[in-house]
């Protein structure tokens, strides 16, 4: 079954490089996403390179190796021997991370809505904004009520969490702040986006290690083929906190690729006809022809033969621009929309995520072609 | 664009609660009007306050890391949803089967000794941790049962169990799949329990939805699970469904991040948007499950709601005084309560409710009462403004 082709009506992004596209466009395209600093380490992916030949095994047991003390209870030995060996580094514990710098969080306008916020919540809503405004002109006739919101996450915002169990911990059960209580679930972003927008349709939070957005893509396509609502705003959300790291550490292998980061894109989706459309998208099994394949490097194997790729196909990943958690596809998504631009101007791009339902594992990006890419 | 009216029909569900481990035992409970919230907490806290407990013994699912009760908890409604549905082949088939499960606590690493054990020694067990990242209900329960088909854990606060139904009736009549699991699932947490105390929200007696003397809720614990079946896909296998979901509604209020709308402005919208799915008019719901969760704010704006819907009156009752509030399971199992009402042409009385305050414009039932008719609502609200609105049809 195929659901019906949604299109992009705007993007908006809170990522390790920066929040106002153009720049990351730039960025992306002058491959100057990686980590600058002199003194960090390499970056452990191939940022910005073609991706076509990566030596890691596939499959998502990568992601939980480590020393012995450290693996999964649950995996028996003989799985583990069947892995290849790891080297080892020193940086295991000291995984590098690409967070989100505290000034790109900052808004004027929204600040005031955003005192009680936490950094989770805070990427959620300004990319949520950016993407609002950023389809505005595609959103002028279309009533409130008639715009739904999904947000997708991994982890939620386990770090407002984590300050509610200090206040357990610190003060009694019965002492804790109700503020860091009603902040720590997963729908807090949700509530905030659609008080400050005004959104009045369906409003979904969902959660999903691996593949929430494709999931949320896929649930905005029935709403829309439906007609329960004539615009979604989907969108991704993670944020790294330094429990979660903590563990990250000793539970994942830091040369396997995999860079924790933090970030939030959204879109707003439209049905495939609607006016001031820049790109359309859909979730599919056999997308057909693409020129660029965009890869989560942990699940590598470029197992993508359904893809059909063209004769100027590239494998690549913006994963060391954006770095990797559960809203990775998100990140995939806006780069590809990103890379629609001049320069590079390409037309089909598709991500792949193997683990995901089969239906859904594949977003397919096809550019508009008269669309100048303002929503961008 | 049109909506598309077309129903989902509902094959089997699954019920298990304080009020009892499966249909039978909740409708015995509801008959004798009489619940039995627990004085004791499962754990450790310095918090006094009843609580709805699950007595019952849940699966043990071995293999499957240390599962969590949430988790077990939906196995136990699953099974009886399965055998109800008479679906019996549902394991390991090779058809599309969508899961789609709402939760709170499941989806959260509310383990406070892991977290503490962190904070002491900088280095904690990590088996936590594996567990949580296994303990996806969706997941977890297209995994034990080897399907293939799309998997949503919804984390919509209390509607949650109410918002998975509609996703998976929608992914039926979109045609991503023939058969969908759908409700919600939550246990007993110290964390959470911390948390609503710390809104000021928890009454440190049984709960009294309506109630004029209502000082607000109790948690509970327990899982509502319902198989979802096209009517093309049951026609297939020669099953008469008795069941079906004739419609839903999803709105928000966009007004506060705990607190309803005060006149209810959401839960007007999905109350009205699953009318229209279904082309009924007010006059034909029988009645309503309302969410009810005995909050001052909760129950004042569903009663204005229900008073402004339906002017020519409703009857509505409150099952929080039989299960305390599931969070994300209440949703699934108000669903399933609303279905059995219609299935036994009686509600229960709204344990709790005595007298009629002033600031109410509209009354739950007091005691047992006859309903007739084919139509009936369950409505649930939630944090973040979320309302969501489950319609269910008798069809036999």
């Amino acid at each position: 079954m195929t659901l019906p082709t949604v299109s992009i009506l705007g993007a908006g992004a809170i990522t390790p490089i920066g929040r106002d596209l153009p720049k990351i466009a730039a960025r992306l395209h002058a491959k100057s996403g990686r980590i600058e600093a002199d003194d960090a380490p390499p970056a452990p992916s191939t940022l910005e390179e073609p991706n076509s030949n990566l030596p890691l095994p596939s499959g998502e047991r990568a992601g939980v190796r480590g020393e012995t003390s450290d693996t999964d209870p649950h995996i028996s030995p003989t799985d583990s021997e069947n892995l290849p060996p790891l080297p080892t580094s020193p940086l295991r514990e000291e995984r590098q991370q690409l967070p989100v710098d505290d000034a790109t969080i900052t808004d004027a306008v929204l600040g005031k809505w955003l005192r009680r916020a936490d950094r989770y919540t805070k990427m959620a809503v300004l990319a949520a904004a950016d993407a609002w405004e950023a389809a505005k002109p595609a959103l002028a006739d279309v009533p409130l009520e008639r715009i739904g919101l999904i947000v997708a996450t991994g982890f939620g915002p386990h770090g407002r969490g984590f300050k509610f169990l200090d206040g357990v911990l610190d003060c009694g059960d019965s002492a804790a702040l109700p503020t860091d209580f009603s902040h720590s679930v997963h729908g807090a972003p949700a509530g905030y986006i659609t008080e400050i927008l005004g959104l009045r349709g369906p409003s979904l939070s969902i959660a999903d290690f691996v593949c929430g957005f494709e999931q949320a893509v896929q649930l905005a396509q029935c709403w829309l083929a439906e007609g329960g609502c004539d615009r979604v705003l989907v969108g991704a959300v993670e944020e790294l906190g330094q429990v979660l790291l903590h563990c990250a550490g000793r539970m994942l292998n830091y040369d396997q690729r995999i860079t924790p980061s933090e970030g939030a894109a959204f879109f707003m989706l439209g049905p495939a006809e609607a006016s001031g459309a820049i790109a359309t998208l859909t979730t599919a099994e056999v997308p057909g022809k693409v020129d660029l394949v965009l890869l989560d490097q942990p699940v590598v194997g470029l197992a993508t033969p359904h893809l059909q790729p063209s004769e100027t196909e590239v494998h690549w990943s913006f994963n060391a621009s954006f770095g990797h958690h559960p809203g990775t596809a998100a990140f995939q998504i806006l780069g590809g929309l990103l890379a629609m631009r001049p320069p590079i101007a390409i037309d089909n791009v598709a991500t792949f995520r193997p683990s995901c339902d089969p239906a859904a594992a594949t977003l397919l990006l096809r550019k508009i072609t008269s669309s100048p890419t303002a929503g961008v | 664009m049109a909506i598309n009216r077309s129903t989902v029909g509902i094959a089997g569900v699954g019920a298990i609660s304080a009020a009892g481990n499966g249909a039978a035992a909740t409708l015995d409970t509801f008959r004798s009007g009489r619940p039995n919230p627990a004085s004791t907490l499962p754990f450790e806290s310095s918090i006094d306050a009843p609580t709805f407990q699950v007595s019952a013994e849940l699966p043990e699912l071995a293999g499957h890391y240390n599962a969590s009760r949430s988790l077990r908890l939906t196995i136990a409604a699953l099974t009886e949803a399965i055998e109800a549905s008479g679906l019996n082949e549902l394991v390991g088939c090779t058809e599309r089967v969508g899961v789609c499960l709402g939760t709170t606590v499941a989806s959260q690493l509310n383990n406070v000794a892991f977290y503490d054990a962190y904070r002491t020694t900088g280095r904690p067990p990590l088996e936590p941790v594996y567990d949580y990242l296994h303990a996806n209900l969706a997941h977890a329960v297209g995994d034990i049962l080897t399907l293939h088909g799309p998997r949503m854990t919804v984390v919509n606060a209390c509607s949650s169990g109410a918002d998975a139904i509609g996703i998976a009736a929608s992914w039926i009549r979109n045609g991503l799949c023939d058969l969908a699991i759908a409700g919600g699932a939550d246990e007993l947490n110290r964390v959470a329990l911390a948390g609503f105390w710390s809104l000021g929200v928890m009454s440190q007696q049984p709960c009294t939805p309506f109630d004029r003397d209502r000082a607000g809720l109790n948690l509970g614990e327990g899982a509502g699970v319902v198989i979802l079946e096209s009517h093309a896909h049951a026609a297939k296998r020669g099953a008469k469904l008795a069941f079906e979901i004739a419609g839903f509604g999803n709105a928000c209020d966009a007004h506060h991040l705990t607190a309803p709308h005060p006149e209810g402005r959401g839960l007007d919208a999905a109350v009205r948007a699953a009318m229209k799915q279904a082309n009924v008019a007010p006059e034909q719901v029988a009645f309503i499950n309302a969410h009810g969760t005995a909050t001052l704010d909760n129950d004042r704006a569903e009663a204005k709601v229900f008073d402004r819907l339906f002017t020519g009156g409703v009857k509505f009752l409150s099952t929080k005084g039989y299960t305390g509030h599931t969070l994300g399971a209440a949703g699934g199992l108000e669903a399933i309560f609303t279905l059995l009402g219609l299935r036994e042409g009686w509600i229960p009385a709204s344990v709790g409710f005595q007298n009629k305050p002033d600031d109410l414009a509209a009354a739950p039932i007091s005691a047992r009462t006859e309903i007739a008719g084919e139509y009936a609502l369950s409505t649930s609200l939630a944090f973040g403004g979320n309302n969501a609105a489950v319609l269910i049809r008798r069809l036999a």
